[in-house]
């Protein structure tokens, strides 16, 4: 059983979804933060928690924002990994995963699958997505324009059935940021050293 | 609570969403928890709706009757020293003119068998004493607990007990507990509005907006129960007010005197509630001190045998949520509290055998405890030690992340 543990609940649905798509049978729990703080505060002993109960590969999923990635990620590392109940095994098997920004802009790297979401907005797949400094406000913005008569993009309501629908590959290959999840989920191979 | 005077199942079939819902096991506090739509609200109009048909005459409550089509509610509770199951049945022909037909049963309960005492169906009332039967009529807006306790039979005390109950069923809908004329900045309650509220009072009364007139009649009429009240919300309890003054205009009179006069009555009343050496009538209040007043006024004033109230959390912060909930855990020998909530502080007090989850699929809601291997893992999940213990209301929004 795989733990996500995210800042937003928008990002647990989102790879709540996505997850089983990329490791068949993949159970998946999912815990949502009230942000970083909170995950940073509550994460270690919501990983000891979710251990009790059986889950054996965690996901700890957080947005960079302004930050630097690595600062982030391993802000992640020594206050929740390394402080948690995880054994040296355990550990092997998890994943601080830090978006560039905002999860966001893994989504913008595949924009064109939310045409299976909302159906009269046919938006491109955007290069380089990881480059862009406000990914959520940027799909926004986007979703707003020309968007007269038909739904908006609402990331607590869509990120669930994007999740569903996402190509994790083409993903991958554009986002640096989200390979070690694709390494985690479909090769076992976690990205947090044991001390 | 200690086994008296509490509901400890309840089954709920056809009425709104509830079909086939069962609680049963309960404890003096019982949260029930689930997305909005699910039909929290649903499980406690129906134990109201219930206690309310077995309790007040039905014609003032002709609405509650026409919209329920095939229903039927069996509460099983304990009074003082019996242990009894009340189950009514109504049943819409569903046309017009609308025709409801009501059937009502009493059990007694002892040591796991049951044994009838009284039905009804429509105007026939049967007592059953062992092997002995009676035959009531009465007309059909009246319950059945009432008529039976009105007559004389060795089963006198049980009805009478039975119906002391349930007529203290009150519920407490969110939009509900609000200032007597709270559109106004000042608040007047003229004497007649309190004498009419006194005298018409009934279950439905009792549990609609009257903070102030509950704090009114406590402080006239019934000396204890205000202190009780100024205990729990002034200065050494909740600290919400250092004190309060009423002051009258008018023609005065003693205070009895107010309930037997048949004569209109030039009487006014303004109740100033003091903080911080400030005077403010209740409508200027924030909603969260009103909110609080209002609950601790319900709590102390009408003694409720079963207090079901919706989010009581509402507009509360979490520091006096916190200790509300001490207030409202102190009445437990004499009051037990259904509460819809999605309150993270609320629920990370309450243990798992007080949650219920419920939960709608296709419209039908159900309500489920944990039992078994289930509450297992939801104790693991919170046994941790110090900084490593997981929350109840993460293990249930975990959960509710399982539902479809």
């Amino acid at each position: 059983m795989i733990a996500v543990l995210c800042e937003e609940r928008s990002s647990v649905d989102f790879l709540k979804t996505l997850i089983p798509r990329m490791s068949k049978n993949a159970v998946v729990k999912g815990q949502s933060f009230d942000g970083v703080g909170e995950l940073l505060k509550r994460g270690a002993s919501a990983i000891g928690a979710l251990h009790r109960i059986g889950c054996s590969q965690f996901i700890v999923c957080a947005d960079a924002d302004a930050a630097r990635g690595d600062l982030r990620r391993e802000e992640i590392i020594q206050r929740i990994f390394r402080t948690c109940c995880l054994d040296r095994e355990q550990l092997a098997k998890s994943c601080a995963l830090i978006a560039v920004q905002e999860i966001e802009a893994w989504i913008l790297a595949n924009l064109s699958c939310v045409s299976k979401i909302i159906t009269k907005w046919r938006p491109d797949d955007i290069s380089r997505s990881e480059a862009i400094s406000e990914p959520k406000e940027q799909l926004l913005r986007m979703s707003r324009k020309d968007g007269h008569g038909r739904e908006l993009y609402r990331p607590p309501e869509h990120n669930g059935k994007i999740g569903s629908v996402i190509d994790y590959d083409k993903v991958a290959k554009s986002c640096p940021s989200f390979r070690p999840l694709v390494e985690l989920v479909c090769r076992g191979k976690g990205n947090i050293l044991p001390n | 609570m200690t086994g008296e005077r509490m509901l400890h199942s309840i089954e709920i079939n056809g009425f709104r969403s509830c079909d086939s819902v069962v609680l049963d096991d309960l404890d003096y506090l019982v949260a029930l928890v689930g997305r909005n739509g699910a039909g929290k609200s649903n499980i406690l109009r129906a134990i109201y709706w219930a206690a309310t048909q077995a309790s007040v005459p039905r014609s003032s409550d002709a609405r509650a009757l026409a919209s329920i089509r095939n229903a039927r509610v069996a509460l099983t509770f304990t009074t003082v020293n019996s242990s009894l199951r009340y189950e009514l049945a109504a049943t819409s022909n569903g046309g017009s003119p609308l025709v409801t037909t009501v059937a009502e049963r009493l059990w007694l309960e002892n040591s796991g068998s049951q044994q009838l005492v009284a039905e009804r169906s429509g105007q026939e009332i049967t007592i059953i004493e062992g092997t002995r039967t009676t035959g009531v009529v009465t007309d059909s807006s009246t319950p059945m607990l009432l008529a039976l306790s009105e007559r004389e039979s060795s089963l006198s005390p049980i009805f009478s007990q039975a119906l002391s109950f349930l007529s203290s069923v009150h519920y407490y809908p969110l939009n509900e507990l609000n200032a007597y004329g709270d559109s106004n900045d000042v608040s007047v309650i003229p004497a007649k509005a309190l004498v009419e509220w006194l005298r018409t009072r009934s279950p439905d009364r009792l549990a609609s907006n009257n903070a102030e007139l509950r704090i009114l009649s406590m402080s006239l009429f019934d000396k204890d129960k205000y202190e009780d009240f100024m205990s729990i919300v002034g200065p050494d309890g909740l600290g919400l007010l250092d004190s309060i003054q009423i002051s009258g205009t008018g023609t005065t009179q003693d205070n009895e005197a107010l309930l037997t006069s048949g004569e209109p009555l030039n009487l006014f009343y303004y109740i100033f509630y003091l903080k911080d050496t400030k005077h403010f009538f209740y409508p200027q209040l924030s909603y969260g001190t009103r909110r609080v007043i209002d609950i601790v006024a319900a709590l102390v004033y009408d003694q409720s045998s079963v207090m079901l109230i919706e989010h009581p959390e509402d507009g509360i912060h979490i520091g006096l949520l916190r200790k509300l909930l001490g207030v409202i855990y102190s009445f437990r020998s004499t009051t037990q509290v259904f509460a819809a909530t999605h309150s993270r502080t609320l629920l990370n007090d309450v243990k798992f055998k007080q949650i219920r989850f419920v939960s709608s699929h296709n419209g039908i809601t159900s309500a489920a405890k944990l039992a078994g291997e289930k509450l297992e893992v939801a104790e693991k999940y919170i046994t941790g030690h110090g900084d490593d213990s997981g929350s109840v209301y993460d293990f249930i929004e975990l959960r509710e992340d399982d539902s479809p």
